[in-house]
């Protein structure tokens, strides 16, 4: 072999050798995953707010990430998006990725295996379990991420939580928590309506935010009584073209609506749905501050539009932005339409007040939705970044302003929140006094018979003490059930 | 290939299909129907015997969903009937644009029974409903049509007797179609033999127009009782079964047990039990107005 071609060689040899230590050691292409990530949602505006936000902003986030995202969300009206989603998750299909699950929903979903534990996944993002941990309102966290709950207090829960003893499956999703109460504020603060008031009860009306704090449950019976009145008779100086009511509430038997509503009354009067230490219901939904609480509410229903017991979402936003009726009560999620003068007639004549109490206890059904993982995603991964992205402070706070409610505390007392919303001041303080009903997995049983008996009660079928037996009747069999008896 | 092996190979395909699609999931159902079984927490299926039979038979609550369901036939289906028949019959005189009525009579029919509801639920609310405002301005009261207070003589809830109006108004023209083409049967020479005779109307309608439209009012009463016992959407959307259950038929209940407490075990068991009633007035029916007749 010649000089030349012994050189030649051992250059090819080197130029093989050192292209193959460069490709071995070059940094990694980035390759792009596409995902579809699939998020279940009522049909309302807060799944459309974070519809486009998550469009806008969170496919540029999952880009840092390595995940091209398209976004899509999956629509049900309130009426049947339980059935949607527990159909998806009893057929183990993989279509939904993410869902806004009601708090009560995560008893069953998390005993069938359908949503995933996010414990692990917190521990590996300590900024994500901080804000859930730090952040949050306690029982937020309590009512709509932990489960089992069973004997856990809204004052223990964080503490629990960052010993790592309570399971945790989401976040706040729409933190949608109570409802304020509305009411017309021309009519309170009319000197002849307040004049006429006082000269029958005796006491006046409240004209400030701070008045309607100390209003008693007793006292809205008042309000409602005093006014309605008929077509023809006046109100606040004007002859009324139309009858006009004292209050309205959602009394109809769908889904948990006349639950939500009865709820805020019930346990302001000191009662329980049940003794969740023993699963019990004899002697607490059927107690006598529970039976007085019932009585109570037949006498607001005097005082409802005709037709209480079909009284629905609908029903009650028509008739309160039509200017006819004196007080509400709304989720803060679908309040934006009362002062929004090209849908309400009355846009600029609302009051928002917070829940009133009894005997100073006070009490507002929770409301909103934990967001949570499917057990059965095949983008679990890019799922629960979404859900990483979706608590982030900026995300929260951007959202917060937008739908005027959120669980985080560093932006609730906000000047900028307070500012941004009606009712804003009012869910803030009411937040605190949220509470939830059952979450175990018979929950829908449980909520079925309540609503069947509430709405035959507002119906005038089952007088209200009846009523109340009957629902501690059903519901110990149903919990007998679940005790495995 | 032979004859019977060749029919054998085109009828087999229709046989699988009819196994899989329809007789596979009954088989199934009933097979469920002896178990205990959640759905969606997945405990293990508990079989546990006729005892989901024997508790449906001994629930009151079944007993009064099959109250409300035999009210709810009860009221619906004779008005299908009688206006149903009257329709018919004024169509099948010599009126003037006879075909476009029938045309129009038949829009109800064409309508998807939850927009008829949902169309309805707004045409009656109590407070905001055209039909009430009408009732106001007219006379200066108002009814509430999807309320528990009861109707005067009839006895039952405004709301279930509503439920009840609305399906007389989406399936009466069902009614008019069938008994239209019953009438078309009847050879004219008959009828004008009858008029010669100077029969009265009665006995016309007794001896020669329900003789031939018999058979296939029998068949439209056999379907229409089977459809009245699976109502469900109007009454979802109308009512949502209540106020209370007043308006809560049988098939909802079985929708309320599966959908609302998976319960799967008692709901197949329920709906069996409801087969086998539907099977017994089918089998009623078929006696009295089909095979009755050929007897003869």
């Amino acid at each position: 072999m010649s000089r030349n071609a012994l050189f030649a060689i051992v250059i090819i040899a080197i130029l093989i050798v050192g292209l193959g230590i460069w490709y071995a050691t070059r940094p990694p292409t980035p390759t792009v995953k596409k995902v579809t990530l699939t998020i279940a949602s009522p049909e309302w505006t807060p799944g459309k707010v974070i519809e486009q936000y998550s469009k806008e902003e969170f496919t540029e986030y999952a880009k840092q990430y390595g995940y091209e995202v398209e976004i899509r969300f999956d629509y049900s009206p309130w009426g049947t998006y339980y059935q949607r989603l527990s159909s998806v998750f009893a057929a183990h299909s993989s279509e939904i990725d993410l869902a806004f699950s009601d708090s009560q929903w995560i008893g069953e979903f998390a005993e069938g295996g359908h949503i995933i534990k996010i414990n692990d996944f917190l521990d590996k993002n300590p900024d994500l379990k901080k804000a859930l941990l730090e952040d949050t309102l306690e029982n937020i966290l309590l009512y709509y991420c932990v489960y089992p709950r069973r004997g856990i207090s809204v004052d223990e829960v964080v503490d629990l939580a960052k010993q790592g003893k309570v399971d945790i499956w989401g976040v706040p999703g729409t933190a949608d928590s109570n409802h304020p109460l509305f009411y017309r504020k021309d009519l309170f603060t009319h000197p002849e309506e307040r004049a006429a008031f006082k000269a029958k009860y005796g006491y006046d009306l409240p004209q400030t935010y701070e008045d309607w704090k100390k209003v008693d449950w007793v006292q809205v019976r008042d309000f409602a009584e005093f006014f309605t009145r008929k077509k023809g008779e006046k109100l606040a100086g004007e002859v009324l073209e139309e009858d006009f009511y004292g209050i309205v509430l959602i009394n109809a038997k769908d889904y948990d609506y006349i639950s939500c509503f009865f709820l805020d009354v019930f346990w302001s009067w000191g009662a329980e749905l049940w003794d969740e230490e023993t699963m019990t219901a004899e002697g607490y939904v059927n107690s006598p501050q529970a039976k007085e609480a019932a009585r109570f509410y037949m006498e607001l229903v005097k005082y409802m539009p005709p037709g209480a017991p079909s009284i629905d979402y609908d029903a009650l936003i028509t008739t309160f932005a039509e200017g006819r009726a004196a007080m509400t009560s709304l989720w803060s999620s679908m309040a934006g339409i009362f002062f929004d003068p090209s849908a309400s007639k009355v846009a600029d004549k609302i009051g928002v007040a917070v829940m009133p109490h009894h005997n100073g206890v006070r009490y507002t059904v929770l409301g909103g939705q934990p967001l949570v993982v499917s057990a059965y995603s095949k983008n679990q991964e890019v799922a629960l970044l979404y859900l990483k992205w979706f608590y982030s402070d900026d995300v929260q706070k951007k959202l917060a302003l937008d739908l005027g409610f959120t669980a985080r505390k560093s932006i609730l007392n906000t000047p900028e929140f307070m500012n941004s919303h009606p009712w804003t001041q009012a869910y803030v303080e009411n937040a605190k006094y949220a509470k939830d009903f059952w979450n175990i997995p018979l929950y829908s049983k449980l909520l079925e018979a309540q609503q069947e008996i509430l709405n035959a009660m507002v119906a005038g079928q089952i007088p209200p003490d009846e009523a109340m037996d009957l629902i501690a009747q059903r519901h110990e069999e149903i919990l007998k059930e679940a005790k495995g008896g | 290939m032979k004859r019977k092996t060749l029919t054998w190979f085109f009828v087999i395909p229709a046989i699988l299909y009819l196994f899989i699609i329809n007789l596979f999931p009954l088989l199934w159902a009933l097979g469920l129907s002896f178990f205990k079984y959640n759905l969606l927490t997945e405990r293990t299926p508990k079989f546990v015997g006729v005892d989901n039979y024997g508790q449906l038979f001994n629930d009151p609550n079944v007993w009064l969903r099959m109250q409300i369901t035999g009210k709810f036939i009860l009221i619906s289906l004779p008005l299908q009937f009688i206006l149903g028949t009257l329709i018919a019959f004024l169509l099948y005189t010599e009126l003037y644009g006879r075909r476009l009525l029938l045309t129009l009579f038949l829009i109800p029919l064409l309508i998807a029974p939850v927009a008829s509801a949902l169309f309805f639920r707004f045409l009656l609310d109590a407070n905001f409903g055209l039909v009430n405002w009408v009732l106001s301005e007219l006379f200066g009261w108002k009814i509430y049509w999807l309320g528990s207070e009861k109707v005067p003589i009839l006895g039952v809830e405004y709301a279930l007797l509503t439920v009840a109006l609305v399906e007389t108004w989406i399936w009466t023209p069902f009614i008019t179609l069938m008994v239209t083409a019953g009438l078309s049967t009847i050879p004219k020479s008959v009828l004008e033999q009858a008029s010669i005779d100077n029969i009265s109307l009665l006995d016309k309608f007794r001896y020669i127009v329900f003789p031939y439209i018999k058979p296939i009012l029998g068949l439209a009463l056999i379907l229409r009782a089977m459809d009245a016992f699976k109502t469900f959407d109007t009454i979802y959307v109308l009512t949502a079964g209540g106020p209370g259950v007043s308006t809560e038929i049988i098939t909802f209940y079985i929708y309320k047990l599966a959908f609302q407490g998976w319960d799967f075990g008692s709901a197949s068991a329920l709906s069996f039990g409801i087969l086998v009633i539907i099977l017994y007035l089918t089998t009623i029916f078929l006696d009295y107005f089909i095979f009755k007749g050929e007897e003869e």
